[in-house]
């Protein structure tokens, strides 16, 4: 009786009052007060004043995936450096590499409607509501490094197809000169925009050449499950001839992993960026080569980017730009010669 | 009818009204004292933190603490219903993230229908759910160490659909159904909360107003006494699992379609959040205690939590801390609270009242009415050693005698000498006043129970088991715990006592340990209303119509006293004293064939009795100190019948001076020139052949101001039934 009465109540209210689905709504929105960029003829005081305007109290906020690492950290330090030279109004929150409390965040941004988000997307789909709605409120988006299927204001990072190709290359290269074809990659999160370029790099090479994928597995950017899935490919394939490791922290737990089934000499360990850690490692032989990318240019690429949108004043999302830093092979002969490599945290 | 307050009759001034011991007791007593001081400190977390960091209760942050409340709302709801189960439920995150990950495959790589996604999506909630219920209901394995590892089972399985289908996972597949989940509105409300709301409203109902729900509740209190009871306690037990699994398989599709996440540690951690929310909102991890209500309210207080966290601009680590420190602290609240309420509860119980009785009459002196004398010594016993307790007793027309037993049998003893007897009836409380109604059904109170009428097959009809609550009272006085003795007026309607409002008779020495007014008197309508018209009398007891049918005679036991309600006439609605201050404690009353009336004693005071009446704080000490067995009350092992007239002057008194048959009367009734003894703790009924100069030409069984039928029963004028 009573469940019925329910029931009928409950069918009452969807059928008299229907179902909708809104655009994310949002009000106003940070107003760009920025103007229309430089004059054609200008003073460099002018200039100065005039960027110093359009910066200043302006909210940017950054929100990587995790502030744990070297690269999102030394980041952070360049946007510090130069968001609050220009007097503007910088934050940035560690999400520690969880998706749920990364989106919390950047949502929470959005709703204060800063000027600028700095962001990289943990996956190709993740943001696209986030990206979408900043638009809609005015709120311009810059991705760094991982690229979203919903284009920001603008992308600078490293061309990971270009790079996974050349790492490739460089591992056929050494796998030739030991005899082995065994190959073994260790992914991040899986369905990042790194992931899955690299693998459009790496993989046709690896099928070119002849060698056989042993293992495919993702390390959510963690050592520790980095060197878990290392020490079990390793049980399998001693004759393994290398990993191809999606991030230079990530190598690092494979590298112990190698060193403790003691197969240093036999298997080799390449992987994308070079921070100091990195690099120390390279120089003691616990890791073979890497591409590095100028990874200090990509903040120097965002910040300018930040600061060329503010200028322009555009309106959000109506100039979609993306550009790469470059890259380049890395090993123990010129390590302490490539540039933007070996970069540290103060 | 007006309730007439019996206070003044204590004598005591009106602040003595107020009995805080009790108030808290009664306070702590309520089920919904479990979850009130958990749920009012979550409040006040809730509130503080609100207060502290205001920001969250901005537009722009609603939308973010909405969307964790509905998400974790329904993880909590799961979780509720599992732990009032007596279960646990660690994998209700991997089951969302199993829920989500899936929902994505469904609809990214596979395109289906987002019907069809929903569809598949809540089966394999329901899958989850049964494996869960499987092995915790069937192979009953440990519900903590079960969920544990299905938990990492199925975390473990997120990461192999994520690692099987990444590279065609990532692209988001615009689908205006699909966004309606996670960012529609129905009816104006967004599609998770319309849904949550109703869910929440829907599992309330269910679970404080369905069988579903007490069978839930009593599973989870006690499985053992639940299967003894007959509850299908497997069947139970795995349902809970599933709707678990169900709900959670829910939360996720709205995590996906909101979301879009690919990650593999897609809600990760929201078993803890969920359990946090949930016992914040008093649900004890002990089972059988809690609302999904305010599991909710929990919710709500862990999601502006987590929100204020981030808005302090502290680690997202810290959330986890925060958490863990408030489950902890409520999970230790839930042990001791809810070990030491009832505990403090119980102890507060008693809350003893001030008395001063009057000058106690010496009974041992001789030459007055009092004097002890041996009439009762030589009663005749029927039912000798058969009954246990018959605290009253009725005489049918061929001389047969029913009486209560505290078995919760009404007896028949039939025969010429009443040696053939039977259990003519089962009530299943305890019998204690008797009377034939005009129709020769027997009328019974039962504490415990309430009023029944037992027709002449044995059948019981319950005619009154509660009375209308009293407003603005913590205490629930509409049960009838301590239906006493009855009598029956000319107008069908049935009078009768209710000695205590708090406990039966089987506590009844509570009851004279406190001398707290808790009885009352009601009338039981012809019609089946039940009125209280005296309350606030102290051991309220013997009922009887006078022999005019104006007034009711009403025993107060404890106050060692009888008064007159006038029913009719001018003082209709009126008391007034009878007998004041008798020497012991009167029990019950009834008409004598002479015009006069009997009364019964329970007991006699002593002037030690009388002592410990004025000194409540000893008989705190006392109820605390001693057994039961050994409270300071009334001297129950000697007692006597008394007879007065209407004016209310003691005219005779029978005693047993040996106190060997019966040392304790509560009842007399008079009936064909032999009066019967009834007595609480005596193993039998006596009889006595009155002398002639006692026996009157009234039917003391007939109603007064009924016209007689047959010159046996009356039959009422004006009521029917």
């Amino acid at each position: 009786m009573k469940k019925s009465v329910f029931i009928w109540l409950a069918s009452l209210a969807l059928v008299t009052t229907g179902c909708t689905v809104s655009a994310t709504g949002s009000s106003g929105g940070a107003s760009e007060a920025g103007g229309e960029g430089l004059p054609v003829a200008v003073d460099g005081l002018d200039a100065q004043a005039q960027l110093g305007e359009s910066l200043a109290g302006k909210k940017i906020a950054y929100v990587p995936m995790s502030l744990q690492f070297d690269l999102t950290k030394m980041w952070g330090q360049q946007f510090e450096a130069i968001f609050d030279s220009m007097g503007a109004d910088y934050s940035q929150e560690d999400a520690a590499n969880n998706v749920d409390t990364q989106i919390r965040m950047i949502d929470s941004f959005i709703n204060d409607g800063v000027d600028v988000l700095i962001v990289q997307n943990p996956d190709v789909g993740v943001l696209s509501t986030q990206v979408q709605r900043a638009h809609e409120q005015g709120t311009y988006v810059i991705s760094v490094n991982v690229q979203g299927s919903q284009s920001s204001d603008a992308y600078v990072g490293a061309n990971y197809t270009a790079m996974g190709r050349l790492l490739a290359e460089r591992m056929v290269e050494d796998c030739k000169a030991k005899g082995r074809n065994k190959v073994a990659i260790v992914g991040g999160f899986g369905t990042d925009s790194n992931d899955i370029e690299a693998d459009r790099g790496w993989k046709p090479v690896f099928e070119e050449a002849g060698m056989q994928i042993v293992s495919d597995q993702q390390s959510n950017y963690d050592p520790t499950k980095a060197n878990q899935v290392a020490t079990a490919v390793l049980q399998q394939h001693k004759d393994l001839c290398g990993f191809a490791v999606i991030f230079d922290v990530t190598s690092l737990g494979v590298a112990q992993a190698v060193e403790s089934a003691g197969l240093e000499d036999q298997v080799g360990i390449y992987n994308f960026d070079a921070s100091a850690v990195w690099c120390d490692a390279l120089r003691q032989g616990r890791v073979t080569a890497g591409v590095a990318y100028n990874a200090s240019g990509i903040a120097v690429a965002a910040a300018y980017e930040a600061q060329a949108l503010l200028l322009s004043g555009a309106p959000a999302g109506s100039r979609r730009v993306m550009g790469y830093v470059p890259h380049m092979i890395v090993d123990k002969q010129n390590v302490d010669t490539v540039p933007g490599a070996c970069y540290g945290v103060a | 009818m007006k309730t007439i307050d019996a206070f003044g009759l204590t004598g005591q001034p009106w602040r003595s009204r107020f009995a805080p011991r009790r108030t808290l007791s009664d306070l702590l007593s309520k089920s919904w004292m479990e979850g009130a001081v958990p749920i009012t400190l979550a409040l006040c977390i809730g509130v503080f933190v609100a207060i502290t960091t205001p920001e969250i209760l901005g537009a722009g942050d609603r939308d973010i603490v909405q969307a964790r409340f509905i998400e974790i709302g329904l993880l909590a709801v799961a979780l509720t219903l599992v732990l009032v189960a007596g279960g646990f439920d660690l994998s209700v995150g991997a089951m969302m993230g199993v829920a989500a990950m899936g929902s994505l495959i469904l609809h990214r790589v596979y395109e289906l229908p987002t019907e069809l996604v929903v569809i598949i999506t809540l089966l394999g909630g329901v899958v989850m759910g049964s494996i869960n219920g499987f092995l915790i209901s069937i192979i009953k394995t440990k519900p903590f160490i079960t969920t544990l590892v299905t938990a990492l089972t199925f975390r473990a399985v997120v990461q192999l659909m994520q690692g099987e289908y990444q590279d065609r996972l990532v692209f988001p597949r615009e689908d205006i159904d699909w966004r309606f989940i996670g960012a529609g509105k129905v009816a104006g409300i967004p599609t998770g909360l319309f849904f949550l709301v109703l869910i929440l409203v829907f599992a309330h109902l269910m679970l404080t107003r369905s069988r579903w729900g007490w069978w839930l509740t009593a599973v989870g209190s006690d499985r053992r006494s639940a299967r003894r009871n007959g509850i299908p306690v497997t069947v139970v037990s795995f349902g809970t699992y599933v709707v678990s699994g169900l709900l959670c398989a829910f939360a996720g599709l709205i995590m996906a379609s909101r979301q879009g996440s690919t990650s593999a540690n897609v809600a990760s951690g929201y078993e803890i959040i969920a359990l946090t929310a949930v016992v914040l909102g008093g649900v004890s991890l002990r089972g059988g205690r809690g609302s999904v209500v305010r599991a909710a309210t929990g919710t709500l207080i862990v999601a502006l939590m987590g929100q204020a966290i981030f808005r302090r601009g502290w680690d997202a680590g810290m959330e986890t801390v925060m958490l863990a420190v408030v489950l902890l602290i409520f999970a230790a609240l839930d042990e001791k609270w809810g070990k030491y309420r009832p505990i403090l509860a119980q102890k507060l119980a008693i809350s003893p009242f001030s008395l001063k009785p009057g000058p106690l009459i010496d009974v041992t002196k001789p030459g007055t009415v009092w004097q002890v004398n041996r009439a009762l010594s030589d009663a005749d016993a029927i039912g000798l050693g058969r009954i246990e307790g018959a605290e009253d007793c009725v005489v049918d027309d061929e001389g047969s005698v029913y009486c209560g037993d505290r078995r919760g049998w009404v007896w028949k003893w039939s025969g010429e000498n009443n040696e053939h007897g039977e259990v003519f009836a089962r009530t299943g409380g305890a019998p204690l006043g008797h009377v034939f109604d005009p129709d020769g059904n027997l009328v019974v109170c039962v504490s415990g129970i309430g009023v029944c009428r037992i027709d002449p097959e044995g059948e019981v009809d319950w005619i009154a088991t509660r009375a209308k609550r009293t407003r603005f009272q913590l205490h629930d006085d509409s049960p009838l715990r301590f239906a006493d003795d009855l009598d029956i007026t000319a107008d069908g309607a049935i009078w009768f006592s209710d000695a205590s409002t708090r406990v039966g008779a089987a506590n009844y020495q509570s009851v004279v340990a406190e001398y707290r007014p808790a009885g009352r008197v009601l009338r039981l309508d012809p019609d089946g209303t039940v009125e209280t018209v005296v309350h606030n009398l102290i051991a309220a007891n013997g009922i009887a119509t006078s022999h005019d049918g104006q007034s009711i005679l009403i025993v107060s036991t404890l106050t060692f006293r009888v008064d007159r309600l006038w029913i009719q006439g001018p003082k209709a609605g009126q008391m007034e004293p009878v007998l004041e201050n008798l020497p012991g404690a009167p029990d019950n009353i009834n008409r004598a064939s002479d015009g006069n009336y009997w009364l019964s004693f329970v007991g006699l005071r002593t002037p030690f009795s009388d002592l410990m009446l004025r000194h409540p704080s000893a008989r705190i000490a006392m109820t605390k100190q001693l057994p039961v067995d050994d409270w300071l009350v009334p001297q129950w092992n000697i007692s006597c019948v008394a007879k007065f007239s209407e004016s209310g002057e003691i005219l005779k008194v029978l005693w047993d001076a040996t106190g060997e048959k019966h040392p304790m009367v509560t009842s007399m009734s008079e009936r064909h020139g032999s009066l019967y003894l009834g007595g609480l703790e005596n193993n039998r009924i006596g009889r006595i052949t009155l002398p002639a100069e006692d026996v009157g030409d009234i039917d003391t069984y007939a109603i007064p101001g009924l016209r007689p039928k047959d010159g046996k029963t009356g039959e009422l004028e004006g009521a029917s039934r």
